[in-house]
């Protein structure tokens, strides 16, 4: 008695200890070996944009609803940025589209020319009619090539971008205002994040327009939100229906007070221990641990039901066990994953703190466990060893056919998040996340070449209906071209063109000025992506890599199609599958795990032979094991297609639960009081069947290919453990 | 505060642009009115007929059955928010401080505003009594474009 009130001091102790400064991460580059290969960000780029539709029927209202929640939204600390229509250009970035006019849009020699220039000259006299012409008209008069008109009507028309009424940005189907968020640079905080949503949908309800969301952090927290309640909810169940069929087995609240303890210190010690190392807990860390250290609720039941000497056989027994799954987790320190290092060691700590609490504050009276007694269910199976050496063979051939691609998702959006972004996507005309084309040339003019070339290509796509859109740099940046006109020449075919417009031949001087200072431009150069925010959205696409430009270009796929039928042939141009990378390393994860897993399921059994002292009874407890892999990945594959993460790791689970209660049923038959061990198996395998049904149900992926992976190997397993290879064993 | 002469809620002007390029000025001409969302709105109908509604950060033009909205670039802000505040008394409160200067003439009044720290230039205002007559924009590139309220 003592012993269990100083261990539920010590877990009171513990929590109030940890509970301040553990930290649950959900960095997706937890998730990966070495640099982030294309997974989304959570804390950087475009990881921190949110796009905001505000749906009503009325321009007027959905207008002014969106200048209303941008102007709250100024306020709020979660946001450093809100825009509901292109902002004007930085004096700075005015200034540099106009010296470098020449180089953005460049002349053809007939522009250099006076009768086109004339032309030029007496277009831009005639556009001091238009109100605009108080902002473009000195500017037009000044470069009569034609180059700083080109770039205006580039940017009235810019393609890929929002059109705009009211001095709002519209969807394509104008039936929403929208709005884009740029949130402050911190950590994720899934619970702030939803809380912030939530308002923004209530403040949209309030000016009567209608809210939908899209961005990395909204997406994350409403699926963290979902998961959280749907996995809160499935575990209340699972403890609920779990305590029932305890009180019921052990016939005492007490017991099953005691037998919570050690599931509870070894799940505080895990996460104390591995934040300690880590600096926090990474959420696969914690859900795949605490799952599996539902195998700690198993050891009290095992101490409970054994007395006196059988006791200690019995705590040798778990600590084996014990030992045994800790190892074989301990392995996927191995694959280098941030994550399954966290996970590996999580379960080392949390078995082996479980399982040392158990032996070290025993009940101290034999428990009177009710139940089964599950040995009597032991059948006699011809060929055992045949049969689980095929299961092991079928699940192999099985695995290595017809295996798909693992699914790129860890955790799924909910139903209500995935209908939102298939809605935006109508109306925003968003690029294809599955397809871009990624262009390079030596020099940017040489990328603009080629882009030239591909336009030809895409513009003919969508004629055919194959393609909506698409966004290109050379779709507002021409290659530059050698002007062969000297500055003598274009000052005379300049007064040339004055005179032939009916204008002051004087002011050619000021033109050849500028035009003399614009070939002194330097172009676009790379530093120039980062110092003028105007080129933000250019930034993400382009990148400069040891001299070579290369730009990733977007494209737009027709409404209700997710694939591209297109063959390219532009020189430097290649087809990119945005989702390769992310499905690359879905496999790698899912191959490493498994690799480990077995790896560290190889060390386990050697642990065993040694704990046991019989190599012959580790191999056929492994052969055993490996028979149920064999079984469940059969199953697996023909239910889902595919093994996911998931999946591999609760069929770990499944050899740990295995190891545990083939050690009791075996290694205590023959005893005067075997009938008490098997029953204590009974309850321990009644109560993981009730946990992992209820888990199996739960409508969050990770939770029912969990619970129904553990269900349907548990059976099996039970199985094979209770079937023996000769007639009548037990008697 | 002196403003231009209103009737019905309209005040007619006419547009006289200058620029060291012409040979001849080029004239536009119409009525300010006010929206009700306490815009100005520039109704031009020679030579050619267009809208322009200046609001806070861009300025929406509908001319031959398009409508092109502008972000107000930097260097035009003051001027904007100055016609703004000239014609029907908005957005005064938006106004930076401006320096300028109020001297009287034999025909009336002139304040010039100078906007070297607002893109360059400066704005004339020229009136007698408390009625406006006329705004000049004086830009640089000797640009000048005069705005005369007329009596309609």
């Amino acid at each position: 008695m003592t012993r269990t009130i100083l261990a539920t001091l010590g877990l009171i102790g513990l929590i109030l200890l940890f509970a301040p400064w553990v930290t649950i991460s959900s960095d997706t580059e937890a998730l990966i070996v070495g640099e982030n290969a294309g997974l989304p960000s959570l804390t950087e780029g475009t990881g921190l944009d949110v796009l905001v539709a505000l749906s009503h029927p009325q321009v007027a209202q959905r207008n002014q609803a969106a200048k209303a929640i941008a102007q709250h939204l100024k306020q709020d600390p979660l946001v450093s940025e809100v825009l509901f229509s292109t902002p004007a250009p930085s004096e700075e970035f005015d200034r540099w589209i106009w010296e470098n006019r020449l180089l953005l849009a460049p002349p053809e020699q007939a522009d250099l020319e006076s009768q086109s220039m004339s032309r030029r000259l007496v277009e831009a006299k005639d556009y001091f009619s238009d109100a605009a012409s108080i902002v473009f008209g000195d500017r037009f008069l000044r470069d009569p090539t034609g180059s700083y008109w080109r770039i205006v009507k580039r940017f009235e028309n810019p393609k890929g971008t929002f059109p705009v009424e009211d001095g709002v940005w519209q969807s394509s189907d104008n039936s929403a205002a929208i709005l884009h968020i740029r949130l402050v640079q911190q950590p994720f905080d899934a619970q702030a994040l939803k809380d912030w949503s939530a308002a923004l949908r209530d403040l949209a309800a309030q000016e009567k327009v209608t809210a939908h969301l899209l961005g990395v952090r909204v997406i994350a927290a409403e699926t963290t939100h979902f998961n959280s309640a749907a996995s809160a909810r499935a575990s209340m169940i699972a403890s609920l229906l779990l305590v029932i069929w305890l009180i019921w087995s052990l016939r005492s609240v007490l017991l099953v007070v005691h037998a919570f303890l050690p599931l509870a210190l070894g799940v505080t010690s895990a996460i104390g221990v591995v934040n300690l190392a880590f600096g926090s807990v990474h959420i696969v860390a914690l859900a795949f641990g605490g799952v599996l250290l539902g195998l700690a609720l198993d050891y009290p039941i095992h101490v409970m039901a054994h007395h006196g000497s059988r006791r200690s056989k019995a705590h040798r027994l778990i600590l084996l066990g014990a030992a045994t799954t800790g190892l074989s987790f301990l392995a996927m320190v191995g694959s280098q994953v941030p994550a399954l290092v966290q996970t590996g060691v999580f379960i080392l700590v949390g078995l082996s703190i479980a399982a040392i609490a158990s032996v070290a504050m025993p009940v101290s009276k034999k428990a009177e466990i009710r139940g089964v007694t599950l040995s009597n269910f032991g059948f006699y199976l011809p060929a055992k060893t045949w049969i689980e050496t095929v299961l092991i063979l079928v699940g192999l051939v099985t695995a290595v056919l017809f295996n798909q691609q693992p699914p790129i998702a860890l955790f799924e959006p909910p139903e209500h998040i995935r209908t939102e972004l298939a809605e935006l996507n109508e109306k925003l005309d968003l690029p294809s996340s599955t397809y871009a084309i990624d262009v390079e040339g030596e020099t940017l003019g040489a990328l603009l070449e080629n882009e030239v070339q591909l336009a030809v290509l895409l513009d003919q796509a969508i004629e055919d209906g194959a393609l909506q859109s698409y966004q290109m740099l050379s779709q507002w940046l021409s290659p530059s071209r050698a002007l062969h006109s000297p500055v003598s020449g274009f000052r005379a075919e300049a007064e040339l063109a004055l005179e032939k417009a009916g204008m002051a031949v004087a002011f050619a001087e000021q033109q050849t000025l500028e035009f003399e200072r614009a070939l002194l431009a330097p172009g676009l150069q790379p530093e120039d992506l980062s110092r003028f925010p105007e080129l933000q959205g250019l930034a993400r696409r382009l990148s400069v890599s040891e001299g070579r430009w290369q730009e990733r270009v977007e494209l737009v796929l027709p409404q209700g199609s997710s694939q591209l039928d297109l063959t390219l042939t532009t020189p430097g141009a290649e087809l990119v599958d945005l989702l390769a990378p992310i499905r690359q390393t879905m496999t790698d994860l899912r191959s490493r795990i498994a690799s480990w897993l077995f790896a560290g399921l190889l060390c386990g059994m050697g642990l065993l032979a040694v704990g046991l002292g019989s190599r012959g009874e580790a191999l056929r407890i492994f052969r055993t094991c490996c028979a149920v892999l064999g079984g469940s990945a059969c199953i697996i594959i023909a239910v889902y297609g595919a093994f996911s993460i998931f999946h591999i790791v609760a069929m770990a689970l499944v050899v740990g639960i295995g190891v545990d209660y083939d050690l009791i049923l075996t290694g205590m038959k023959g005893d005067k009081d075997s009938k008490t061990s098997a029953r204590s198996v009974f309850v321990c395998a009644g109560s993981t069947l009730i946990a992992f049904l209820v888990l199996s149900l739960s409508e969050v992926q990770i939770l029912h290919q969990i619970g129904a992976t553990v269900t349907m190997g548990l059976m099996l397993m039970l199985f094979l453990t209770l079937a023996q290879t000769k007639r009548n064993e037990d008697q | 505060m002196a403003e231009p002469i209103s009737v019905g809620g309209s005040v007619a002007y006419a547009e006289i642009i200058a620029h060291p390029a012409f040979g001849t000025a080029v004239q536009n001409g119409g009525v300010f009115v006010l929206t009700h969302d306490k815009f100005l709105l520039r109704r031009q109908t020679t030579p050619k007929v267009e809208e322009m509604t200046i609001g806070p950060k861009t300025i929406t033009i509908q001319r031959d059955g398009t409508e092109i909205t502008r972000a107000i670039p930097k260097r035009m802000n003051a001027f904007f928010t100055v016609l703004q505040a000239a014609v029907f008394n908005q957005g005064i409160s938006d106004l930076p401080p401006l320096p300028h200067k109020i001297t009287s003439t034999s025909t009336g009044w002139i304040a010039r505003i100078s906007l070297r720290q607002s893109g360059g230039g400066s704005i004339v205002f020229s009136g007698c009594g408390d009625v406006l007559q006329a705004i000049d924009l004086e830009m640089t590139g000797n640009q000048n474009r005069q705005i005369k309220f007329l009596s309609q």
